[in-house]
């Protein structure tokens, strides 16, 4: 796993937290404009992050949630709990 | 709401484990408040103190406690200038009943112990302060101090690996 590939895996965690913390906030506060509209952008970003990492690097998810490239690519990568998350 | 009591009254514990251990812990105090005036007549009165046990303030324990020690609703005030004298303008019963049935403003709970005491006062009450949107944090310190939102982070912060 290059050191790109991390950064992007990275970022798709921080929005994908983002995007549950605002969710939790909506579910107390339903009707705060700010938070929706932000909830909005949040996840929007975060789609189109995952959409362009599975492109390069394959699949996120699997049973179909994900994208299926021509080849087999769930396998490729290191597992989770196999990469190596310390900055350097 | 919650009265603030002055520092000097504030209460150090509400309950005892025992009923015994109760008195003994308020004949301490009651020897350590008692009225400078009373001192000076105790040895005038000591005959008179006989029939009471004696305490001192080395912690030596009576077998009996006095009467008055079990609480602010047992038996009646002592007349002030006798022996049995405590005071009453909050300094000795605030030590343990912080609430008593004669401060006005406070809920009237009464609270029975598993000694079979009472204890008048204020049950706790939590709340939850209500969240209001401002603002975000940045993405990356979001994730690593375990929050969104900057009024939720709490010190030390949780979620982190000891050591980054």
């Amino acid at each position: 796993m290059n050191a790109q590939q991390k950064e992007m895996l990275l970022r798709i965690m921080e929005m994908q937290f983002a995007a549950t913390e605002l969710n939790l906030f909506l579910d107390t506060h339903p009707d705060d404009t700010r938070a929706l509209q932000e909830f909005r952008m949040r996840s929007q970003e975060l789609m189109s992050a995952k959409m362009e990492y599975e492109r390069i690097y394959g699949p996120l998810l699997n049973y179909g949630f994900g994208m299926t490239g021509r080849t087999w690519q769930w396998i490729d990568d290191p597992w989770p709990w196999e990469v190596n998350w310390r900055r350097s | 709401m919650r009265r603030q009591l002055p520092n000097d009254q504030r209460p150090f514990r509400i309950f005892r484990d025992t009923e015994q251990e109760l008195a003994h812990e308020q004949a301490r105090l009651r020897v350590n408040h008692q009225d400078p005036k009373t001192e000076d007549n105790q040895e005038d009165n000591q005959e008179d103190n006989k029939s009471l046990p004696v305490i001192d303030a080395t912690h030596n324990i009576p077998d009996q406690p006095a009467p008055n020690v079990l609480g602010p609703t047992a038996g009646s005030a002592p007349e002030s200038g006798s022996p049995d004298s405590v005071p009453t303008d909050g300094r000795f019963f605030s030590a343990d009943w912080p609430f008593t049935k004669d401060v006005p403003g406070t809920e009237q709970i009464k609270v029975e112990t598993p000694a079979g005491m009472a204890f008048y006062g204020e049950l706790a009450t939590a709340y939850v302060p209500w969240q209001t949107f401002s603002q975000t944090l940045d993405l990356r310190e979001a994730l690593r101090v375990g929050t969104l939102f900057p009024e939720l982070i709490r010190t030390p912060p949780l979620y982190q690996r000891p050591g980054s």
